[in-house]
Protein backbone atom coordinates (compact mmCIF):
# COMPACT_ATOMS: atom_id res chain seq x y z
CA UNK A 1 0.00 0.00 0.00
CA UNK A 2 2.96 2.30 0.50
CA UNK A 3 3.49 2.60 -3.19
CA UNK A 4 -0.14 3.24 -3.98
CA UNK A 5 -0.35 5.94 -1.33
CA UNK A 6 2.82 7.60 -2.54
CA UNK A 7 1.52 7.63 -6.11
CA UNK A 8 -1.70 9.25 -4.98
CA UNK A 9 0.25 11.87 -3.07
CA UNK A 10 2.60 12.76 -5.88
CA UNK A 11 -0.20 12.87 -8.44
CA UNK A 12 -2.44 15.07 -6.35
CA UNK A 13 -1.00 18.44 -7.22
CA UNK A 14 -1.21 17.91 -10.99
CA UNK A 15 -4.72 16.58 -10.43
CA UNK A 16 -5.73 19.83 -8.73
CA UNK A 17 -4.26 21.77 -11.61
CA UNK A 18 -6.19 19.77 -14.21
CA UNK A 19 -9.36 20.00 -12.11
CA UNK A 20 -9.02 23.76 -12.12
CA UNK A 21 -9.13 23.70 -15.93
CA UNK A 22 -12.20 21.46 -15.79
CA UNK A 23 -13.85 23.73 -13.25
CA UNK A 24 -13.29 26.88 -15.30
CA UNK A 25 -14.53 25.29 -18.48
CA UNK A 26 -17.62 23.61 -17.04
CA UNK A 27 -18.64 26.49 -14.81
CA UNK A 28 -18.08 29.30 -17.27
CA UNK A 29 -19.66 27.24 -20.02
CA UNK A 30 -22.82 26.33 -18.15
CA UNK A 31 -23.40 29.54 -16.23
CA UNK A 32 -23.06 31.66 -19.35
CA UNK A 33 -24.99 29.25 -21.56
CA UNK A 34 -28.29 31.14 -21.41
CA UNK A 35 -26.92 33.94 -23.59
CA UNK A 36 -25.73 31.47 -26.20
CA UNK A 37 -29.01 29.56 -26.11
CA UNK A 38 -31.21 32.64 -26.54
CA UNK A 39 -30.49 32.80 -30.24
CA UNK A 40 -29.81 29.08 -30.37
CA UNK A 41 -32.85 28.26 -32.50
CA UNK A 42 -31.71 30.74 -35.10
CA UNK A 43 -28.14 29.51 -34.94
CA UNK A 44 -29.11 25.85 -35.19
CA UNK A 45 -31.22 26.49 -38.25
CA UNK A 46 -28.56 28.66 -39.79
CA UNK A 47 -25.91 26.04 -39.20
CA UNK A 48 -28.04 23.32 -40.76
CA UNK A 49 -27.86 25.21 -44.06
CA UNK A 50 -24.08 25.29 -44.12
CA UNK A 51 -22.10 22.54 -45.78
CA UNK A 52 -21.27 19.72 -43.43
CA UNK A 53 -17.54 20.29 -43.60
CA UNK A 54 -17.80 23.86 -42.28
CA UNK A 55 -20.18 22.91 -39.52
CA UNK A 56 -17.80 20.17 -38.46
CA UNK A 57 -14.86 22.57 -38.48
CA UNK A 58 -16.83 24.82 -36.13
CA UNK A 59 -17.46 21.87 -33.83
CA UNK A 60 -21.22 22.22 -34.23
CA UNK A 61 -22.08 19.02 -36.07
CA UNK A 62 -25.24 17.13 -35.04
CA UNK A 63 -26.25 19.40 -32.19
CA UNK A 64 -29.17 21.56 -31.30
CA UNK A 65 -27.85 24.36 -29.14
CA UNK A 66 -31.31 25.79 -28.65
CA UNK A 67 -31.73 23.30 -25.82
CA UNK A 68 -29.58 23.03 -22.76
CA UNK A 69 -28.81 19.36 -23.42
CA UNK A 70 -27.46 20.18 -26.88
CA UNK A 71 -25.38 23.02 -25.55
CA UNK A 72 -24.00 20.82 -22.81
CA UNK A 73 -23.10 18.20 -25.43
CA UNK A 74 -20.98 20.74 -27.32
CA UNK A 75 -19.26 21.67 -24.09
CA UNK A 76 -18.60 18.01 -23.33
CA UNK A 77 -16.93 17.39 -26.69
CA UNK A 78 -14.23 19.78 -25.56
CA UNK A 79 -14.12 18.28 -22.07
CA UNK A 80 -13.53 14.91 -23.72
CA UNK A 81 -10.42 16.33 -25.35
CA UNK A 82 -9.22 17.86 -22.08
CA UNK A 83 -9.71 14.54 -20.31
CA UNK A 84 -7.97 12.62 -23.07
CA UNK A 85 -4.87 14.79 -22.73
CA UNK A 86 -4.90 14.31 -18.96
CA UNK A 87 -5.48 10.56 -19.31
CA UNK A 88 -2.57 10.21 -21.74
CA UNK A 89 -0.42 12.10 -19.25
CA UNK A 90 -1.47 9.75 -16.44
CA UNK A 91 -0.92 6.63 -18.54
CA UNK A 92 2.56 7.43 -19.78
CA UNK A 93 3.53 8.82 -16.38
CA UNK A 94 2.56 5.59 -14.64
CA UNK A 95 4.89 3.57 -16.84
CA UNK A 96 7.88 5.79 -17.43
CA UNK A 97 8.03 8.28 -14.59
CA UNK A 98 10.69 6.42 -12.61
CA UNK A 99 12.80 6.09 -15.73
CA UNK A 100 12.53 9.80 -16.48
CA UNK A 101 13.36 10.75 -12.91
CA UNK A 102 16.20 8.23 -12.91
CA UNK A 103 14.84 6.67 -9.73
CA UNK A 104 14.09 3.31 -11.27
CA UNK A 105 17.09 1.65 -9.66
CA UNK A 106 15.78 2.63 -6.28
CA UNK A 107 12.26 1.35 -6.82
CA UNK A 108 12.75 -1.73 -8.94
CA UNK A 109 15.37 -3.27 -6.67
CA UNK A 110 12.77 -3.50 -3.91
CA UNK A 111 11.48 -7.02 -3.28
CA UNK A 112 8.40 -6.54 -5.40
CA UNK A 113 7.78 -7.74 -8.93
CA UNK A 114 7.56 -5.26 -11.74
CA UNK A 115 3.96 -6.28 -12.34
CA UNK A 116 3.13 -5.47 -8.73
CA UNK A 117 4.69 -2.02 -8.94
CA UNK A 118 3.17 -1.22 -12.31
CA UNK A 119 -0.28 -2.37 -11.22
CA UNK A 120 -0.21 -0.02 -8.20
CA UNK A 121 0.92 2.86 -10.37
CA UNK A 122 -1.74 2.24 -12.98
CA UNK A 123 -4.36 1.85 -10.27
CA UNK A 124 -3.47 5.26 -8.87
CA UNK A 125 -3.85 6.71 -12.37
CA UNK A 126 -7.26 5.09 -12.72
CA UNK A 127 -8.33 6.56 -9.40
CA UNK A 128 -7.42 10.03 -10.61
CA UNK A 129 -9.26 9.46 -13.87
CA UNK A 130 -12.38 8.27 -12.06
CA UNK A 131 -12.16 11.22 -9.68
CA UNK A 132 -11.91 13.53 -12.67
CA UNK A 133 -15.09 12.10 -14.18
CA UNK A 134 -16.85 12.44 -10.82
CA UNK A 135 -15.69 16.04 -10.53
CA UNK A 136 -17.18 16.71 -13.94
CA UNK A 137 -20.50 15.42 -12.63
CA UNK A 138 -20.25 17.51 -9.45
CA UNK A 139 -19.22 20.71 -11.24
CA UNK A 140 -22.01 20.26 -13.78
CA UNK A 141 -24.61 19.75 -11.07
CA UNK A 142 -23.41 22.76 -9.11
CA UNK A 143 -23.20 24.98 -12.17
CA UNK A 144 -26.61 24.11 -13.55
CA UNK A 145 -28.18 25.14 -10.26
CA UNK A 146 -27.10 28.70 -10.94
CA UNK A 147 -29.28 28.67 -14.02
CA UNK A 148 -32.49 27.66 -12.25
CA UNK A 149 -33.70 25.48 -15.12
CA UNK A 150 -36.95 23.59 -14.51
CA UNK A 151 -35.78 20.15 -15.69
CA UNK A 152 -33.57 17.66 -13.94
CA UNK A 153 -30.32 17.03 -15.76
CA UNK A 154 -28.54 14.71 -13.36
CA UNK A 155 -29.12 11.68 -15.61
CA UNK A 156 -27.66 13.50 -18.59
CA UNK A 157 -24.65 14.64 -16.60
CA UNK A 158 -24.08 11.15 -15.23
CA UNK A 159 -24.18 9.62 -18.71
CA UNK A 160 -21.72 12.16 -20.08
CA UNK A 161 -19.41 11.69 -17.09
CA UNK A 162 -19.44 7.94 -17.62
CA UNK A 163 -18.63 8.42 -21.30
CA UNK A 164 -15.87 10.77 -20.21
CA UNK A 165 -14.38 8.10 -17.99
CA UNK A 166 -14.58 5.41 -20.67
CA UNK A 167 -12.95 7.59 -23.32
CA UNK A 168 -10.30 8.60 -20.82
CA UNK A 169 -9.72 4.93 -20.07
CA UNK A 170 -8.91 4.15 -23.70
CA UNK A 171 -6.37 6.96 -23.96
CA UNK A 172 -4.95 6.12 -20.54
CA UNK A 173 -4.22 2.52 -21.49
CA UNK A 174 -3.05 3.42 -24.97
CA UNK A 175 -0.56 5.94 -23.55
CA UNK A 176 0.63 3.33 -21.04
CA UNK A 177 1.13 0.88 -23.89
CA UNK A 178 3.17 3.40 -25.91
CA UNK A 179 5.24 4.32 -22.87
CA UNK A 180 6.05 0.66 -22.29
CA UNK A 181 6.67 -0.02 -25.96
CA UNK A 182 9.20 2.70 -26.77
CA UNK A 183 12.73 2.61 -25.46
CA UNK A 184 12.99 6.36 -24.97
CA UNK A 185 10.44 7.74 -22.53
CA UNK A 186 9.98 10.91 -24.56
CA UNK A 187 9.12 8.92 -27.67
CA UNK A 188 6.48 6.98 -25.76
CA UNK A 189 4.93 10.14 -24.35
CA UNK A 190 4.97 11.73 -27.78
CA UNK A 191 3.20 8.76 -29.33
CA UNK A 192 0.52 8.94 -26.63
CA UNK A 193 -0.06 12.64 -27.20
CA UNK A 194 -0.08 12.26 -30.95
CA UNK A 195 -2.71 9.56 -30.54
CA UNK A 196 -4.96 12.08 -28.78
CA UNK A 197 -4.36 14.71 -31.44
CA UNK A 198 -4.84 12.19 -34.26
CA UNK A 199 -8.05 10.87 -32.72
CA UNK A 200 -9.33 14.43 -32.48
CA UNK A 201 -8.54 15.11 -36.14
CA UNK A 202 -10.31 11.87 -37.07
CA UNK A 203 -13.29 12.93 -34.96
CA UNK A 204 -13.57 16.19 -36.90
CA UNK A 205 -13.16 14.24 -40.13
CA UNK A 206 -15.94 11.91 -38.95
CA UNK A 207 -18.26 14.90 -38.62
CA UNK A 208 -17.28 16.18 -42.03
CA UNK A 209 -18.05 13.04 -43.99
CA UNK A 210 -21.61 12.05 -44.81
CA UNK A 211 -21.03 8.31 -44.61
CA UNK A 212 -18.17 7.80 -42.15
CA UNK A 213 -18.83 4.08 -41.72
CA UNK A 214 -15.86 2.31 -40.23
CA UNK A 215 -14.07 5.55 -39.29
CA UNK A 216 -15.95 5.63 -36.00
CA UNK A 217 -13.97 2.69 -34.67
CA UNK A 218 -10.73 4.63 -34.94
CA UNK A 219 -11.65 7.65 -32.88
CA UNK A 220 -12.75 7.12 -29.28
CA UNK A 221 -14.10 10.69 -29.31
CA UNK A 222 -16.99 9.43 -31.44
CA UNK A 223 -17.71 6.20 -29.58
CA UNK A 224 -20.42 8.08 -27.73
CA UNK A 225 -22.38 10.35 -30.06
CA UNK A 226 -24.20 13.41 -28.74
CA UNK A 227 -27.63 12.29 -29.79
CA UNK A 228 -27.14 8.86 -28.23
CA UNK A 229 -25.97 10.18 -24.89
CA UNK A 230 -28.70 12.83 -24.71
CA UNK A 231 -31.50 10.33 -25.32
CA UNK A 232 -29.85 7.66 -23.21
CA UNK A 233 -29.36 5.08 -25.98
CA UNK A 234 -25.65 4.71 -25.45
CA UNK A 235 -24.30 2.13 -27.85
CA UNK A 236 -23.48 -1.06 -25.98
CA UNK A 237 -21.09 -2.14 -28.71
CA UNK A 238 -18.89 0.90 -28.24
CA UNK A 239 -19.06 0.78 -24.45
CA UNK A 240 -17.79 -2.78 -24.58
CA UNK A 241 -15.25 -1.78 -27.21
CA UNK A 242 -13.82 0.83 -24.80
CA UNK A 243 -13.45 -1.75 -22.07
CA UNK A 244 -12.06 -4.40 -24.41
CA UNK A 245 -9.51 -2.04 -25.96
CA UNK A 246 -8.30 -0.86 -22.55
CA UNK A 247 -7.99 -4.42 -21.28
CA UNK A 248 -5.97 -5.49 -24.29
CA UNK A 249 -3.76 -2.39 -24.16
CA UNK A 250 -3.08 -2.86 -20.45
CA UNK A 251 -2.32 -6.56 -20.82
CA UNK A 252 0.21 -5.83 -23.55
CA UNK A 253 1.62 -3.05 -21.39
CA UNK A 254 2.26 -5.50 -18.57
CA UNK A 255 3.88 -8.04 -20.89
CA UNK A 256 6.11 -5.40 -22.47
CA UNK A 257 7.00 -3.86 -19.15
CA UNK A 258 8.10 -7.19 -17.67
CA UNK A 259 10.57 -7.70 -20.47
CA UNK A 260 11.96 -4.27 -21.18
CA UNK A 261 15.06 -2.39 -20.21
CA UNK A 262 14.21 0.21 -17.61
CA UNK A 263 16.82 2.88 -18.21
CA UNK A 264 15.35 5.73 -20.20
CA UNK A 265 17.31 7.30 -22.96
CA UNK B 1 27.13 30.09 -33.09
CA UNK B 2 27.67 26.48 -32.00
CA UNK B 3 24.57 26.44 -29.83
CA UNK B 4 22.50 27.87 -32.65
CA UNK B 5 23.68 25.22 -35.08
CA UNK B 6 23.28 22.44 -32.54
CA UNK B 7 19.70 23.37 -31.68
CA UNK B 8 18.74 23.70 -35.33
CA UNK B 9 20.18 20.30 -36.10
CA UNK B 10 18.34 18.70 -33.22
CA UNK B 11 14.92 20.20 -33.80
CA UNK B 12 14.44 20.93 -37.46
CA UNK B 13 12.96 17.57 -38.47
CA UNK B 14 10.06 17.90 -36.05
CA UNK B 15 9.36 21.43 -37.24
CA UNK B 16 9.46 20.31 -40.86
CA UNK B 17 6.90 17.57 -40.18
CA UNK B 18 4.59 19.97 -38.34
CA UNK B 19 4.89 22.48 -41.16
CA UNK B 20 3.93 19.86 -43.71
CA UNK B 21 0.92 18.83 -41.63
CA UNK B 22 -0.31 22.41 -41.14
CA UNK B 23 0.19 23.38 -44.76
CA UNK B 24 -1.38 20.13 -45.92
CA UNK B 25 -4.41 20.82 -43.74
CA UNK B 26 -4.69 24.31 -45.20
CA UNK B 27 -4.49 23.11 -48.77
CA UNK B 28 -6.87 20.22 -48.12
CA UNK B 29 -9.52 22.35 -46.45
CA UNK B 30 -9.47 25.14 -49.00
CA UNK B 31 -9.13 23.04 -52.14
CA UNK B 32 -11.58 20.46 -50.81
CA UNK B 33 -14.33 22.52 -49.27
CA UNK B 34 -14.21 26.16 -50.34
CA UNK B 35 -16.30 25.71 -53.54
CA UNK B 36 -19.07 23.83 -51.69
CA UNK B 37 -19.01 26.48 -48.98
CA UNK B 38 -19.49 29.33 -51.41
CA UNK B 39 -22.37 27.48 -53.07
CA UNK B 40 -24.25 27.12 -49.79
CA UNK B 41 -24.76 30.88 -49.71
CA UNK B 42 -28.09 30.72 -51.55
CA UNK B 43 -29.51 28.22 -49.06
CA UNK B 44 -28.51 30.42 -46.14
CA UNK B 45 -29.93 33.53 -47.79
CA UNK B 46 -33.13 31.66 -48.44
CA UNK B 47 -33.46 30.73 -44.80
CA UNK B 48 -32.75 34.25 -43.63
CA UNK B 49 -35.78 35.52 -45.52
CA UNK B 50 -38.04 33.56 -43.17
CA UNK B 51 -36.65 35.29 -40.10
CA UNK B 52 -37.66 38.70 -38.73
CA UNK B 53 -36.10 41.50 -40.77
CA UNK B 54 -34.04 42.69 -37.82
CA UNK B 55 -32.24 39.37 -37.67
CA UNK B 56 -31.72 39.26 -41.39
CA UNK B 57 -30.39 42.79 -41.44
CA UNK B 58 -27.98 42.07 -38.63
CA UNK B 59 -26.73 39.00 -40.38
CA UNK B 60 -27.13 40.10 -43.96
CA UNK B 61 -24.47 42.73 -43.59
CA UNK B 62 -21.93 40.06 -42.92
CA UNK B 63 -22.95 37.79 -45.77
CA UNK B 64 -20.37 39.13 -48.20
CA UNK B 65 -17.66 38.70 -45.65
CA UNK B 66 -18.78 35.30 -44.45
CA UNK B 67 -19.05 33.75 -47.89
CA UNK B 68 -15.67 34.74 -49.18
CA UNK B 69 -12.20 33.29 -49.22
CA UNK B 70 -11.36 35.20 -46.05
CA UNK B 71 -14.42 33.98 -44.18
CA UNK B 72 -13.60 30.39 -44.95
CA UNK B 73 -9.91 30.86 -44.24
CA UNK B 74 -10.81 32.09 -40.77
CA UNK B 75 -12.96 28.99 -40.11
CA UNK B 76 -10.01 26.69 -40.50
CA UNK B 77 -7.72 28.97 -38.57
CA UNK B 78 -8.67 27.43 -35.24
CA UNK B 79 -7.02 24.19 -36.35
CA UNK B 80 -3.92 25.74 -37.88
CA UNK B 81 -3.55 27.68 -34.65
CA UNK B 82 -3.93 24.51 -32.56
CA UNK B 83 -1.23 22.70 -34.52
CA UNK B 84 0.98 25.77 -34.65
CA UNK B 85 0.61 26.35 -30.92
CA UNK B 86 1.61 22.79 -30.09
CA UNK B 87 4.59 23.08 -32.43
CA UNK B 88 5.73 26.46 -31.14
CA UNK B 89 5.36 25.73 -27.44
CA UNK B 90 7.10 22.42 -28.15
CA UNK B 91 10.06 24.26 -29.67
CA UNK B 92 10.21 26.64 -26.71
CA UNK B 93 10.05 23.81 -24.19
CA UNK B 94 12.49 21.62 -26.07
CA UNK B 95 15.22 24.18 -26.63
CA UNK B 96 15.13 25.90 -23.29
CA UNK B 97 14.81 22.77 -21.15
CA UNK B 98 17.23 20.58 -23.08
CA UNK B 99 20.10 20.79 -20.60
CA UNK B 100 17.71 20.56 -17.68
CA UNK B 101 16.16 17.36 -19.01
CA UNK B 102 19.41 15.73 -19.93
CA UNK B 103 21.05 16.86 -16.70
CA UNK B 104 23.96 18.55 -18.41
CA UNK B 105 23.43 22.17 -17.40
CA UNK B 106 26.93 22.25 -15.94
CA UNK B 107 28.37 21.11 -19.25
CA UNK B 108 26.87 23.99 -21.17
CA UNK B 109 27.16 26.71 -18.55
CA UNK B 110 30.84 26.14 -17.80
CA UNK B 111 31.72 26.94 -21.39
CA UNK B 112 33.28 30.36 -21.90
CA UNK B 113 30.05 31.90 -23.16
CA UNK B 114 27.78 34.26 -21.24
CA UNK B 115 24.40 32.84 -20.35
CA UNK B 116 22.75 35.70 -22.17
CA UNK B 117 24.57 34.66 -25.31
CA UNK B 118 23.43 31.05 -24.90
CA UNK B 119 19.86 32.19 -24.40
CA UNK B 120 19.96 34.42 -27.44
CA UNK B 121 21.41 31.72 -29.64
CA UNK B 122 18.68 29.32 -28.57
CA UNK B 123 16.09 32.00 -29.17
CA UNK B 124 17.54 32.74 -32.57
CA UNK B 125 17.38 29.05 -33.48
CA UNK B 126 13.73 28.92 -32.40
CA UNK B 127 12.90 32.07 -34.37
CA UNK B 128 14.66 30.71 -37.46
CA UNK B 129 12.55 27.57 -37.37
CA UNK B 130 9.28 29.41 -36.77
CA UNK B 131 10.03 31.88 -39.53
CA UNK B 132 10.95 29.12 -41.96
CA UNK B 133 7.79 27.24 -41.13
CA UNK B 134 5.67 30.35 -41.57
CA UNK B 135 7.25 31.37 -44.85
CA UNK B 136 5.96 28.10 -46.24
CA UNK B 137 2.54 28.53 -44.66
CA UNK B 138 2.21 32.11 -45.90
CA UNK B 139 3.35 31.24 -49.41
CA UNK B 140 0.82 28.41 -49.53
CA UNK B 141 -1.90 30.75 -48.26
CA UNK B 142 -1.09 33.38 -50.88
CA UNK B 143 -0.97 30.79 -53.66
CA UNK B 144 -4.38 29.47 -52.62
CA UNK B 145 -5.68 33.02 -52.39
CA UNK B 146 -4.60 33.75 -55.94
CA UNK B 147 -6.07 30.47 -57.14
CA UNK B 148 -9.44 30.56 -55.39
CA UNK B 149 -10.39 34.13 -54.47
CA UNK B 150 -12.28 36.20 -57.02
CA UNK B 151 -10.83 39.50 -58.26
CA UNK B 152 -10.02 42.11 -57.06
CA UNK B 153 -7.22 40.53 -55.08
CA UNK B 154 -6.11 42.29 -51.93
CA UNK B 155 -2.78 40.59 -51.49
CA UNK B 156 -1.60 42.74 -48.56
CA UNK B 157 -4.67 41.76 -46.56
CA UNK B 158 -4.19 38.09 -47.33
CA UNK B 159 -0.58 38.44 -46.28
CA UNK B 160 -1.56 40.05 -42.98
CA UNK B 161 -4.20 37.39 -42.32
CA UNK B 162 -1.76 34.58 -43.04
CA UNK B 163 0.82 36.21 -40.79
CA UNK B 164 -1.44 35.91 -37.75
CA UNK B 165 -0.32 32.30 -37.38
CA UNK B 166 3.25 33.55 -36.95
CA UNK B 167 2.25 36.01 -34.22
CA UNK B 168 0.28 33.35 -32.39
CA UNK B 169 3.21 30.95 -32.64
CA UNK B 170 5.60 33.56 -31.27
CA UNK B 171 3.34 33.95 -28.25
CA UNK B 172 3.29 30.19 -27.71
CA UNK B 173 7.05 30.03 -28.15
CA UNK B 174 7.31 32.51 -25.30
CA UNK B 175 4.89 30.47 -23.19
CA UNK B 176 6.91 27.34 -23.86
CA UNK B 177 10.24 29.00 -23.13
CA UNK B 178 8.90 30.50 -19.93
CA UNK B 179 7.50 27.19 -18.68
CA UNK B 180 10.76 25.45 -19.54
CA UNK B 181 12.88 27.94 -17.66
CA UNK B 182 10.68 28.28 -14.61
CA UNK B 183 9.64 24.63 -14.20
CA UNK B 184 11.71 22.73 -11.69
CA UNK B 185 11.56 19.68 -13.88
CA UNK B 186 10.41 19.05 -17.43
CA UNK B 187 9.41 15.40 -17.67
CA UNK B 188 7.92 15.37 -21.13
CA UNK B 189 8.17 18.08 -23.75
CA UNK B 190 5.37 16.68 -25.89
CA UNK B 191 3.08 16.28 -22.89
CA UNK B 192 3.43 19.89 -21.82
CA UNK B 193 3.27 21.19 -25.39
CA UNK B 194 0.06 19.27 -26.06
CA UNK B 195 -1.46 20.53 -22.82
CA UNK B 196 -0.52 24.15 -23.61
CA UNK B 197 -1.77 23.91 -27.20
CA UNK B 198 -5.08 22.35 -26.23
CA UNK B 199 -5.50 24.89 -23.42
CA UNK B 200 -5.37 27.62 -26.06
CA UNK B 201 -7.77 25.63 -28.22
CA UNK B 202 -10.27 25.12 -25.40
CA UNK B 203 -10.16 28.81 -24.42
CA UNK B 204 -10.84 29.71 -28.01
CA UNK B 205 -13.75 27.27 -28.17
CA UNK B 206 -15.13 28.66 -24.91
CA UNK B 207 -14.90 32.18 -26.27
CA UNK B 208 -16.75 31.20 -29.45
CA UNK B 209 -19.47 29.44 -27.49
CA UNK B 210 -20.09 32.20 -24.99
CA UNK B 211 -19.23 35.26 -27.08
CA UNK B 212 -18.04 37.00 -23.94
CA UNK B 213 -15.83 39.97 -24.89
CA UNK B 214 -13.74 40.04 -21.71
CA UNK B 215 -12.76 36.42 -22.18
CA UNK B 216 -10.90 37.39 -25.32
CA UNK B 217 -8.11 39.00 -23.36
CA UNK B 218 -7.03 35.56 -22.17
CA UNK B 219 -7.68 33.76 -25.48
CA UNK B 220 -4.37 33.71 -27.37
CA UNK B 221 -5.83 32.20 -30.55
CA UNK B 222 -8.03 35.27 -30.94
CA UNK B 223 -5.47 37.99 -30.31
CA UNK B 224 -4.72 38.17 -34.02
CA UNK B 225 -7.97 37.63 -35.85
CA UNK B 226 -7.45 36.42 -39.43
CA UNK B 227 -11.02 37.29 -40.40
CA UNK B 228 -10.61 40.90 -39.24
CA UNK B 229 -7.35 41.17 -41.13
CA UNK B 230 -9.09 40.08 -44.30
CA UNK B 231 -12.12 42.35 -44.01
CA UNK B 232 -10.75 45.46 -42.32
CA UNK B 233 -7.10 45.26 -43.31
CA UNK B 234 -5.85 45.16 -39.74
CA UNK B 235 -6.06 43.36 -36.42
CA UNK B 236 -8.07 44.79 -33.56
CA UNK B 237 -5.47 46.96 -31.88
CA UNK B 238 -6.46 46.20 -28.29
CA UNK B 239 -6.06 42.46 -28.63
CA UNK B 240 -3.05 42.57 -30.91
CA UNK B 241 -1.30 44.83 -28.42
CA UNK B 242 -2.25 42.52 -25.56
CA UNK B 243 -0.75 39.63 -27.49
CA UNK B 244 2.45 41.48 -28.29
CA UNK B 245 2.82 42.68 -24.71
CA UNK B 246 2.29 39.20 -23.28
CA UNK B 247 4.80 37.74 -25.73
CA UNK B 248 7.48 40.26 -24.85
CA UNK B 249 6.77 40.01 -21.15
CA UNK B 250 7.05 36.22 -21.08
CA UNK B 251 10.19 36.24 -23.21
CA UNK B 252 11.83 38.83 -20.96
CA UNK B 253 10.86 36.87 -17.87
CA UNK B 254 12.36 33.73 -19.39
CA UNK B 255 15.54 35.61 -20.30
CA UNK B 256 16.00 37.10 -16.83
CA UNK B 257 15.38 33.77 -15.19
CA UNK B 258 17.74 31.93 -17.53
CA UNK B 259 20.67 34.25 -16.88
CA UNK B 260 20.15 34.25 -13.10
CA UNK B 261 18.81 30.85 -12.08
CA UNK B 262 20.77 28.60 -9.76
CA UNK B 263 21.85 25.33 -11.27
CA UNK B 264 20.66 22.47 -9.09
CA UNK B 265 23.20 19.88 -8.04
CA UNK B 266 22.81 16.61 -9.88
Amino acid sequence: MNLFRKELKSGFKPFLFWSLGLFVFVFAGIVKSSAAMSDGKFMTELISKFPRIVVAAMGMANVNIAQFSGFYAVLMLYIFVLTAVYAAHLGSGAVSRESVDKTYEFLFTKPRTRAFILSRKLLAGLVFLAAYACLNLVFSLLAVRQLGLPDDYSGLFARFSLALWLIGLVFFSLAALFAAGFRAAEHGARAGNLAVLGAYVLAVAYDMIDQPGILRFFTPFRYFLNAEVITGNVSLLFTLLCLALSTVFLLVTFRRFEARDLGAL
Amino acid sequence: MNVYRFELRRAWVGVAVWTLVITGLLVGLIAGALPAFLESRTAVEHMLEQFPPAFAAMFGMQMDNLFSFGGFYAFGFLYYALFGAIMASGIGLDLFSREKREKCMDFLLTKPRARSRLFLEKLLAALTMLLGSNVIFILASLALYRAYAPAPLLTERALLAASSLLWIELLFLAIGACSAVFARKVRSVSGMATAIGFAGFLLSALHSLLEEEKLRYITPFKYYDAAKAFFDGGFEVRYALTGAAVTLLLMTAAYLRYIRADIPAL
